[in-house]
């Protein structure tokens, strides 16, 4: 028998048939406008990874739990950009705004400062949960250089930004070190320091 | 973990592929296989390269590396930065000075999205493999009860638009004559099969009980929307008890160790295993009944106090980050041959092939698999649960019985319901102590709970047995470790492999000891620790030098320990409680049994490159690599190939038939093993040295010689790189030689001079490293510690088995060591407790560790750094119940599982303390670093509280009430 024949036919009820809704939308992802026609329940994950081929973006949970699918997102071009869950976040919802995924942050010869922190404290294992921490500690500096906060405030900030990511390899402790030194290094992000360089955290 | 020979059967299998062809050649009365590479210039390697590999019953296994970008596939959003463009080399950016990186290897990809994880990969990516572009999603329906008959399915909520092409259910498997792989075993007394036949009782939680095939990943999650989670797609019947399952999986250790003035020493090592339950009993076993008597009678002499409890723990998630997802496709163009590929994210690479390839061996099945193509991935973590997973079979299963490839892709509630498990434990102990404190007899039982297919079970609650002392010197000691089948879902590796069970069951004991006897915990510990020269408890001697004591010695001076009076005195005044814990651990690394290898070569402009059959779950195993060849070629590699399983058995010309022998020249006692974290820095990195060696000796000096225009003999031992460059310091007048210059000179003279551009050897570790003496044209190699060498001349595209003399193998009695590396360790833990909630916090810790030779310190302090979370996860947050309840009925995600965030740690309060070493080597840590923290916590909880937690998580509610 030819394995690839079914022995018994499924049951198959036709009559049931759920309304399958599209929607036309524009995004501006990674700052080009992106059109297509997809279901009104389409994951922005799945959008991104299986329309675009993008696949930076990390599923793992699905349901928003470990951030680690986080990509920034502008209501308006003007506004500060704020983290979204794509697992959990349809497609359709994003019609008319901009994202940013971890594929329009730097580039392997140009590294973002967050990045190249990264790096540097050897703040990843796997890397499967670094998309999500890059995107959410850039979104934290954008926020700091507009409102700078007291250095007493800094860690809470820094919680407040990547706390609730999870991270299964590596104990937080060098992401934590990478973000807090990147923020330091770059200045005005941070009240209360004398000099922006002065203070380098180590490593 | 050892899985044996990637190479069913010596001499004989024919080796043939699109990729190479191959020569048998006779080599000292052995036939010996050579594997040319077709491609013309195989030093400058393609992002994609190709390798064979002879598989058993004549089959092939093909091996792919995939590299970290799609392959000819147009960016789908042209003018984005996306990942699917070619792939950039490799950034030589990572590289600091010669054994040393500046970041991870792979670390660009991981910061820019760019590096591309099993998930990532569709069919349209693999087009340039010569796939088609159509793609089909095959979901997996499981069992979600155990104890009624299963009916069948029933998928008449879908609409017809929706439907599956095909559903595969057991009937499909067993009409097809589907072999089971070893891992796939179910208790005696259960029926077996990878799915659950109509009719029959599931036997464990999360069994698979039909395979969905839809026509494209639209209908895929359309109709997985609907299904999932409707209690009417599985139709149950009967009630149906689930019978029970008395009998371990096999085999189960029994271990005693007996040493007293007077008689011989009786232990495994020394006189053989025994069994004191086998009936009948054979003479040894005999004596082990009467050893066992005359121990539990030591309990009852005068002077000594017994202390005992029950210890359990729990089950847990590995919960690495990237759900199991992968890629596979039956090429049926060769309807005598198929190919079967797989793109998959694995630890165990050999296991994987070797299982896909037996799914398909028994004679009558009809699906004719001629070569399996394993298309390996950087996992996104592992932690050993993708260490022979069920996943890799299911996934072969769907392309056999789809007509394209196929996709399956786990979400977080699949991979809770049917990923390997940690099994939990369940450790009845009892330990007699005299009146100084000495630890003189110890008998324990352990039980760890399996689910319903053995996987690794049995091994793991081995080592768990191993580990039944944790680090302690007790001469009169039995320990019966034993893994239990259960309807749950099924058990198998995870991060400590069986030590963490044990380690939280001695030393919450010990603890216990120290406190009924008013001692110091610390001091208690360190007058009984195993030191260099005594035995473990399988008998196997301690020849490396023994850090315990030492470690106890900086744990008892450490201020975390000396204030821990007056911090409880001063938080106590906040109405909080504050305790410090110690934990010991003595962890072993490696399986026992070794087999590694590597290659190691230069390309004409000076480049080296590492291949590894090891996988690099995030441990950081290729950055690590990348810099060992840096002693012997003074220079760190630009490449690491991971997880090339398939390439060297034909080149190497070994293999590991069960009954083989040290004297067949071709024969090793374990050929590959899957990849652990802890088997990086003393296994991988000692054969990757030897490699580079082995290129060093045949490739690079006598290049240098010419280049010197000195007779090599003249110059060897007598060189030494700095800077990257090699000299010859007892000869100044002649100049530094930078490598590229060197390589040039290698390809120039490589066919007339016989000059190595690469070589590859194997190794092999059963208590020291098997050692043998080869001559490679002017070099020879006395007492060298590979077991097989393989070089490949300049130019040459024939690899060239070396033939090894003079065989040093290990001692006889080594294959019953059980263990015989260890990576000794130590941790105090404070916690600080909110009575009127439970909350636990772990403020700080202090960890020993000793990690001999340090490699790369950022690697070696992250993985303690990760350990320390994992471990407050274990003590704290983790939980799964086994049965039920558990991650076998589908419904478990992130917001029930809670593993540790970084509220959970104590971010900047870890100390990590190397010991200070004489070792030359560095050793496996990545358990050695977690096994302590649990217990470490667990008796911080109780010097706060006042009370002792014997079962893991120790949760808010349990302290509540115990402060009731």
């Amino acid at each position: 028998m030819n394995p690839l024949t079914p022995e018994i036919p499924p049951k198959i009820t036709p009559e049931i048939t759920p309304e399958i809704k599209s929607q036309s939308i524009s995004i501006r992802i990674n700052g080009q406008m992106v059109q297509r026609t997809v279901s009104d329940d389409l994951a922005l994950v799945d959008f991104l990874q299986e329309e675009l081929g993008l696949t930076g973006t990390k599923l793992c949970c699905g349901i928003g739990v470990c951030k680690a699918c986080t990509v920034a997102v502008k209501l308006t071009p003007q506004s500060l950009s704020q983290p979204l869950l794509a697992c959990s976040t349809p497609a359709v919802l994003l019609d008319g705004q901009s994202i940013t995924t971890i594929e329009g942050v730097g580039k392997p010869d140009q590294l973002s400062a967050v990045q190249q922190s990264f790096l540097d404290h050897f703040a990843f294992q796997c890397g499967y949960c670094t998309p999500g921490f890059v995107m959410a500690t850039n979104m934290l500096i954008e926020r700091l250089r507009i409102s700078p906060v007291p250095q007493p405030e800094l860690d809470a900030a820094i919680n407040n930004a990547v706390g609730q990511h999870i991270c299964r390899c590596t104990g937080y402790e060098r992401y934590y070190r990478a973000i807090r030194a990147v923020i330091l290094a770059e200045g005005g992000l941070v009240t209360g320091v004398n000099s922006p360089k002065t203070k380098q955290v180590a490593k | 973990m050892r899985v044996g020979s990637a190479v069913g059967k010596r001499g004989l299998p024919t080796l043939q592929s699109a990729f190479a062809d191959v020569v048998v050649k006779t080599i000292s009365g052995y036939q010996v296989r050579e594997c040319i590479m077709k491609n013309n210039n195989h030093f400058t390697f393609s992002r994609r390269t190709f390798f064979c590999i002879v598989g058993a019953a004549g089959v092939q296994v093909v091996f792919n590396q995939l590299a970290d970008a799609h392959t000819a596939r147009a960016p789908l959003l042209a003018g984005l930065p996306t990942p699917l463009r070619e792939a950039e080399p490799p950034s030589s950016q990572w590289s600091g000075p010669p054994g040393k990186a500046r970041f991870r290897i792979e670390g660009v990809a991981k910061v820019t999205g760019q590096k591309i994880y099993a998930r990532d990969f569709r069919a349209r990516d693999m087009a340039g493999a010569g796939w088609p572009q159509q793609e089909r999603m095959a979901w997996v329906v499981r069992a979600t009860q155990v104890d009624r008959l299963f009916s069948g399915i029933d998928l008449s909520m879908l609409p017809s638009t929706l439907q599956p092409l095909r559903v595969v259910t057991q009937a499909d498997l067993v009409r097809d004559k589907i072999k089971l792989p070893f891992s796939m075993q179910s208790p005696e007394v259960w029926p077996s099969g990878l799915m659950a036949a109509a009719g029959t009782r599931p036997i464990f939680f999360g069994q698979p009980l039909a395979m969905l095939i839809f026509a494209d990943f639209d209908t895929y999650r359309r109709a997985k929307q609907i299904l999932q989670f409707n209690p009417n797609v599985v139709q149950y019947g009967a009630k149906a008890p689930v019978p029970p399952a008395n009998v371990a999986y096999s085999p189960s250790v029994f271990l005693t160790r007996y040493e007293a003035p007077g008689v011989p020493d009786f232990s495994q090592v020394q006189d053989g295993e025994s069994d004191p339950y086998a009936r009948p009993p054979t003479p040894l076993d005999k004596v082990a009944i009467t050893k066992r008597q005359q121990i539990a009678n030591t309990f009852a002499e005068p002077g000594l106090r017994t202390f005992s409890g029950t210890y359990s723990t729990q089950v847990l998630d590995p919960m690495f980050m990237e759900p199991e997802a992968g890629l596979a496709w039956l090429d049926r163009s060769n309807p005598q041959s198929g190919n079967l590929n797989l793109v998959l994210g694995t630890q165990a690479t050999n296991g994987d092939m070797a299982d896909t390839l037996g799914l398909f061996s028994n004679t009558g099945c009809p699906i004719n698999v001629g070569t399996v193509v394993l298309n390996s991935c950087y996992p996104g973590g592992g932690f050993g649960g993708r260490d022979v997973s069920t996943f890799p079979p299911l996934l072969a299963l769907a392309a056999a019985y789809t007509d394209a490839p196929v996709r399956i892709a786990l979400d977080r509630y699949e991979q809770f319901q049917s990923g390997l498990k940690q099994l939990d434990s369940r450790i009845e102990q009892r330990i007699a102590v005299d009146g100084r404190g000495r630890f003189v007899a110890f008998q324990s039982s352990q039980r760890l709970n399996g689910g319903g297919n053995n996987n690794y079970s049995q091994f793991i609650a081995m080592l768990a047995g191993y580990c039944g002392l944790s680090g302690y010197n007790i001469t009169k000691a039995s320990v019966d470790a034993k893994a239990m089948p259960t309807p749950g879902v099924i058990g198998g590796s995870m991060r400590g492999f069986g030590g963490p069970q044990a380690s939280f069951a001695v030393e919450t004991l010990v603890d216990e000891v120290a406190v009924s006897l008013g001692a110091d915990p610390i001091q208690l510990r360190q007058m009984n620790v195993l030191q260099t020269g005594q035995r473990t408890i399988t008998g196997a001697p301690l020849t490396q030098p023994m850090t315990l004591v030492k470690i106890c010695e900086l744990a008892k001076q450490h201020s975390l320990w000396t204030q821990r009076k007056a911090m409880q005195k001063k938080h106590s005044a906040d109405g909080l409680l504050y305790g410090v814990g110690f934990a010991l651990a003595n962890q072993a690394y490696g399986t026992g049994t070794d087999g590694v290898m590597a290659e190691v070569s230069i390309s004409i402009d000076g480049a080296l490159t590492v291949r590894t059959n090891c996988v690099d779950m995030g441990n950081g195993s290729a950055t690590t690599l990348a810099i060992s060849t840096a002693g012997f070629a003074g220079n760190n590699a630009a490449q690491v190939v991971m997880g090339d399983a398939g390439y060297f058995a034909a080149p190497l010309g070994l293999h590991s038939a069960s009954g083989g022998s040290w004297n067949d020249p071709t024969w090793t006692a374990s050929f590959a093993m899957s990849s652990s974290a802890c088997l990086t820095a003393f296994h991988q990195v000692h054969v990757t040295e030897q490699a580079t060696r082995a290129l060093f000796e045949t490739g690079i000096l006598p290049a240098a010689a010419l280049l010197w225009r000195v007779p090599v003999e003249k110059i060897r031992d007598k060189t030494s790189w700095r800077d990257g460059k090699l000299f010859a310091p007892q000869s100044p007048q002649l100049p530094a030689l930078d490598i590229r210059a060197i390589a040039k000179q290698i390809y120039a003279a490589g066919l007339s001079h016989g000059l190595c551009a690469a070589a590859m050897t194997h190794a092999l570790y059963q208590g020291r490293w098997v050692r043998a003496d080869y001559t490679v044209g002017d070099w020879t190699a006395r007492k060298w510690p590979v077991d097989g060498l393989s070089t490949l001349n300049a130019g040459s595209k024939v690899w060239q088995p070396r033939p090894r003399f003079n065989i040093m193998p290990p001692e006889p009695e080594a294959a019953l060591y059980g263990r015989s590396l260890f990576s000794p360790s130590g941790a105090l833990a404070a916690v600080l407790i909110t009575p009127s909630s439970g909350h636990v916090q772990v403020v700080a810790v202090e960890l020993f560790v000793d990690a001999g030779k340090v490699l790369q310190p950022d690697l070696l302090t992250g993985q303690a750094q990760g350990g320390l979370a994992m471990g407050i996860g274990y003590a704290l947050l983790e939980n799964l119940p086994l049965l039920g309840d558990g991650a076998g009925d589908g419904r478990w995600n992130l917001d029930r599982y809670q593993v540790a965030l970084a509220s959970d740690v104590p971010l900047g309060k870890l100390g990590l303390n190397i010991l200070p070493t004489t070792e030359t080597t560095g050793k496996g840590i990545a358990e050695a670093v977690l096994c302590p923290i649990a217990p470490a916590i667990g008796n911080a909880v109780a010097a706060a509280t006042g009370k002792r937690f014997r079962s893991l998580p120790i949760t808010p509610a349990n302290i509540r009430e115990a402060l009731k």
